[in-house]
């Protein structure tokens, strides 16, 4: 209780001491009385009432005292008087402030990012018993990115699992439904019926889905997001029950998924049941074997080895199959992998997040070296008035505490700001952050994020503070009170250079180190944009054409040759073509075959891309023709099917000798019967992404001759004279008028997805050239700083120099020779580090190594001409000094 | 920092004992303190009133006394002080220590 009241008056003293004063008043006011009232005259009774009590001042003291609590008194009253110096430098005080806000600022800004994306725990209930489980056929070469188990493997273990007590399987994709008359394509998911309940999701309105929705000839359901009922039905419980279409089918509403729950992805706003393929002994159901994407539940107690190992078990107990090699590859045992959903999710951001983490805790370090030359500048200047104090008997410790306060204030106020400037620079970054970017939501400012700041502040504190305090001390203990000239003891200076320039040297360092990993992801980015895609993107337009379902193949037939002619016929488009697939769209189709040359050393199956395209395909991409012939008119259905295979085919599956011209007699066993295949093309490989470092094997039919030509939907490509944006509107227009029932969209330029695709390496660019900018910014402010000071301190050598022959070059080439080295040491320092450190990042890297020599060269080479800028003003004022000076009094 | 707060012992110790007594009688004001010191005494105890307000911050501060503003009857503001159940039980073993030493000093008075 004592010390609240304490506490309390010693935050409001001003009401506690007007407390006093009022109680003083009283005292002396009923004393006069008093007197009066013996018979003195009012002056007199009052002169004697205050005589009485004494001096008054001397007893608010003692009440302050008594009453304020020691160490927060001390502080109240050193922070007031910092207030009062940091007022007196507004100069000093806003850029200390501006530099901290920066530092402090990305910092939370990127630890919350981290936090939110890497480390707190997803919103599902027992997440952190969460896995994702696939299995691997060492050395066989399974489809790129798709990790899946058998619908064998999860129907073995789903019966028997020991380590595990969930299991369920998803797939995440698009779909596109019917709202109103407009087609909206949105994110959903196809989830086993018992995976929403294991996930925690609640349903707002109906039900979940159940295992009633997956056996076979149950009607189509659907579950809605909650975001997306109210803003496709209003919030209206009637939903229950609608009929929408999705991907052209009638579907039934069953349910609304309450809250933000959200999964696989951020944005999922569909779920549909998802079936996994039933395993019968049945041989005329054919293979079954199909991949799963599969989540997990360890059971309480198990370990991640233990579910390993019994996944193992289970998956090498199942039958290899055809398709399970067309799936993994032709490889040895099965091997089941299990990792956290967490970093499972987020696999794909962390190397770029950690880069940017450590990058802007370099630019913190850099702020504090910053701030504390400039309070170091400031205590030399201020060297005086500590001597003086010390000489008044102020003790080491107080002065040490006096300087400490001010820097705790400074880097308290930089927190805040900071603090703010995390928040501006959240909200910009929600609206630059790469589309798809896991866990986007899950990033905000909360008490983690508040308590990192508080730390990082009290760090920065410390860091700031520490090389003026210890500098005080020792001006405190060799007291000087020297000429008015303003210049320090002798010695002093020299020392107080050295430490300078020690802390201009780190932040060089520092500097070059964030310069040269921002370097290195600009060079990877413009490496990123120069693969050869195997096509050329500019001035081509896409649309995506979706028939009802049910849709016979011929009419697709009809409606692509009218299409393909109308739009022919289009002002500027000077090809168009139609495929089942086209580059940078999501879905393939892949076929499985036996190897048409088989050889020993190569693989039995052959697997590869499957195009069905038309003419005009080709010409409107702008593949590139290695050999042979595209398709054209002459390739019609019946007689010699023609096929075009990419580079990559031909080195897998057809090495040695000429390609064009190979024929083969029933290339697809199971449904050829008597076709002859004859290969007329070889096309340059054609990347699905551009980090793709592996491209796909790929083979392309002609469309008519391929009887599940548009089972995939139809990919409309044309090549235009100008910029493709110009026809968006006109080939939508075109495409509804030829069939109003279809579903059309993403009618875009083909440079729009490219461009999305490299968004997240272009976003960790930007942001790393952002932080090496602000750190080359901070090291320039300072440079200059130090060297403008050290110049006024220098202005008497100066001036002996120049009475001594010196010429202005010469004052000039010596400030800037200075600066220069010290930037020097600090860019080879830099170097060394970088040569340390870039490799950790080579996960975010493309096609550069972490020691590139351009980025290592350009680095140090920018940091130096920023250097000599900082030096130029600092040393005109130098060589401006006149042999005069050296007469100047002290 | 050497502001008079060290030289406590005696002197405060006898000022408490004396504040505590006079506000055991009823609630008093500072100033209604310091006179009924000096009237009870005859004047022969005089409170230095700068130090009077101090000690009773401190006393307040100990949780012995208690304070608070009341209209005296000529329609001034007064703070006035009352005693707390632990300001009782604090002049109660003042009291004690009070009589103890001036017995034993009187012994050694009347046998030196």
């Amino acid at each position: 209780m004592t010390w609240l009241r304490r506490l309390y008056r010693t935050l409001f003293s001003r009401a506690a001491s007007r407390e006093f004063d009022e109680e003083v008043r009283f005292h002396i006011d009923t004393r006069t009385d008093d007197h009066v009232r013996s018979g003195m005259s009012v002056e007199e009774a009052r002169r004697e009432a205050v005589r009485r009590f004494g001096s008054v001042t001397l007893a608010r003291e003692r009440v302050r005292d008594v009453e304020a609590l020691p160490g927060l008194a001390e502080f109240a009253r050193d922070a007031s008087f910092a207030v009062r110096t940091f007022r007196r430098n507004p100069g000093f005080t806003l850029a200390a402030l501006a530099t901290l806000t920066l530092g402090i600022g990305a910092t939370v800004a990127i630890f919350s990012a981290v936090y939110g994306v890497l480390l707190r725990p997803l919103p599902f209930p027992a997440a952190e018993r969460l896995i994702r489980v696939w299995e691997e056929h060492p050395g066989g070469a399974a489809a790129a990115g798709n990790r899946w188990i058998t619908n064998r493997t999860f129907y073995a273990w789903a019966s028997t699992a020991r380590t595990i007590d969930m299991l369920g399987a998803y797939g995440a994709g698009e779909s596109v439904l019917r709202v109103g008359d407009e087609d909206v394509r949105m994110s959903s998911a196809q989830v086993s019926p018992g995976l929403l309940l294991a996930l925690g999701a609640r349903p707002r309105l109906g039900r979940l889905l159940n295992s009633g929705d997956v056996v076979s000839g149950a009607s189509r359901v659907m579950l809605l997001s909650e975001n997306r009922w109210r803003e496709h039905f209003h919030g209206d419980p009637r939903a229950i029950g609608r009929v929408v279409l999705v991907n052209g089918r009638p579907t039934t509403v069953v349910g609304v998924v309450a809250d933000r729950f959200s999964f696989p992805t951020a944005d999922t706003q569909v779920w549909t049941p998802y079936i996994v393929q039933e395993v019968t002994t049945d041989p005329a159901r054919g293979d079954q074997t199909s991949g799963v994407t599969a989540l997990a539940r360890i059971a309480a107690g198990a370990t991640i080895a233990q579910v390993e190992s019994e996944g193992t078990a289970i998956a090498r107990s199942v039958p290899v199959t055809m398709a399970t090699r067309a799936l993994f590859g032709v490889g040895g045992p099965p091997i089941l992998h299990a990792r956290s959903l967490t970093s499972d999710l987020t696999a794909t951001v962390q190397p770029a997040l950690l880069v940017l983490a450590a990058s802007v805790a370099l630019l913190l370090l850099i702020s504090c070296v910053n701030v504390a030359n400039l309070l170091l500048s400031r205590c030399l200047a201020r060297e005086r008035e500590f001597a003086v104090r010390a000489a008044i008997g102020a003790g080491r410790a107080r002065l040490v505490r006096q300087s400490l306060t001010e820097s705790v204030m400074l880097s308290g106020a930089g927190c805040v700001g900071g603090i703010i400037l995390a928040i501006v620079l959240l909200r910009v970054a929600a609206l630059l952050a790469p589309p798809r970017f896991p866990r986007l939501f899950d990033i905000e400012i909360d008490a983690y994020v508040l308590a990192f700041a508080a730390f990082v502040s009290v760090v920065t504190a410390i860091l700031v503070g520490l090389v003026p305090a210890l500098r005080i001390a020792h001006v405190a203990t060799a007291v000087s009170l020297r000429g008015g000239d303003g210049t320090t003891i002798a010695g002093s200076g020299v020392r107080e250079g050295r430490l300078r320039g020690a802390l201009l040297v780190a932040e060089s360092a520092f500097a070059v180190i964030l310069l040269i990993g921002a370097g290195l992801l600009v060079r990877s980015f413009i490496r990123l944009m120069d693969v050869d895609t195997g096509y050329s993107a500019d001035r081509v337009l896409t649309a995506r054409v979706t028939l009802p379902p049910g849709s016979t193949p011929e009419h697709a037939d009809q409606l692509v040759a009218t299409a393909l002619s109308r739009l022919r016929a289009m002002d500027g488009v000077t090809a168009a073509g139609a495929g089942n697939l086209m580059p940078m769209f999501p879905i393939v189709a892949v076929s499985s075959f036996p190897n048409p040359a088989p050889s020993p050393g190569a693989p039995e199956i052959a697997r590869a891309v499957t195009y069905s395209v038309t003419t005009g395909y080709a010409e409107a991409l702008g593949l590139r023709l290695r050999a042979g012939r595209f398709f054209d008119e002459r390739d019609g259905p019946g007689g010699i099917r023609p096929m075009i295979v990419n580079e990559e085919f031909a080195r897998q599956y057809l090495p040695g000798g000429t390609v064009v011209g190979r024929r083969f007699l029933n290339l697809f066993r199971r449904t050829d019967n008597g076709i002859v295949t004859e290969v007329v093309g070889v096309v340059a490989n054609v990347l699905r992404d551009r980090s793709d470092q592996r491209p796909a094997a790929e083979i392309y039919f002609p469309a008519r001759a391929q009887p599940q030509r548009w089972a995939a939907g139809i990919n409309v490509v044309m090549r235009t004279e100008r910029e493709p944006r110009f026809l968006v509107q006109t080939v939508r227009r075109t495409l509804h008028e030829i069939e109003p029932t279809a579903t059309i969209e993403l009618v875009q330029p083909l440079t729009d997805p490219l461009w999305t695709s490299v968004a997240q390496p272009r976003f960790a660019m930007a942001v790393v050239v952002a932080v090496a900018a602000s750190s080359l910014l901070l090291a320039l402010i300072g440079l200059y700083g130090v060297l403008a000071y050290a110049v006024s301190q220098r202005r008497r050598e100066f001036g002996v120099r120049a009475a001594l022959g010196a010429s202005r070059s010469t004052l000039l080439r010596l400030i800037v020779r200075d600066g220069l080295i010290t930037t020097g040491a600090g860019a080879v320092l830099g170097l060394v580090g970088a040569a340390g450190v870039t490799r950790l990042m080579s996960a975010t890297l493309f096609g550069v190594t972490p020691l590139d020599g351009v980025a290592f060269a350009a680095a140090p080479l920018i940091l130096l001409a920023t250097a000599t800028i900082a030096c130029v003003l600092p040393a005109l004022r130098a060589a401006r000094v006149g042999p005069a000076e050296a007469l100047r009094s002290s | 920092m050497l502001r008079g707060r060290k030289k406590v012992d005696v002197l405060q110790g006898t000022l408490d004992l004396l504040v505590l007594k006079v506000l055991s009688l009823g609630p008093q004001h500072g100033y209604g303190v310091a006179s009924q010191i000096a009237g009870i005494s005859g004047d022969a105890l005089r409170v230095e009133e700068g130090s009077l307000y101090p000690a009773l911050r401190r006393m307040e501060n100990a949780g012995w006394i208690a304070a608070e503003w009341v209209l005296t009857a000529n329609n001034r503001r007064a703070r006035v002080y009352r005693l707390t159940r632990a300001g009782q039980r604090q002049l109660a073993d003042e009291h004690e220590k009070w009589a103890r030493l001036t017995q034993a000093v009187g012994r050694v008075l009347r046998f030196a």
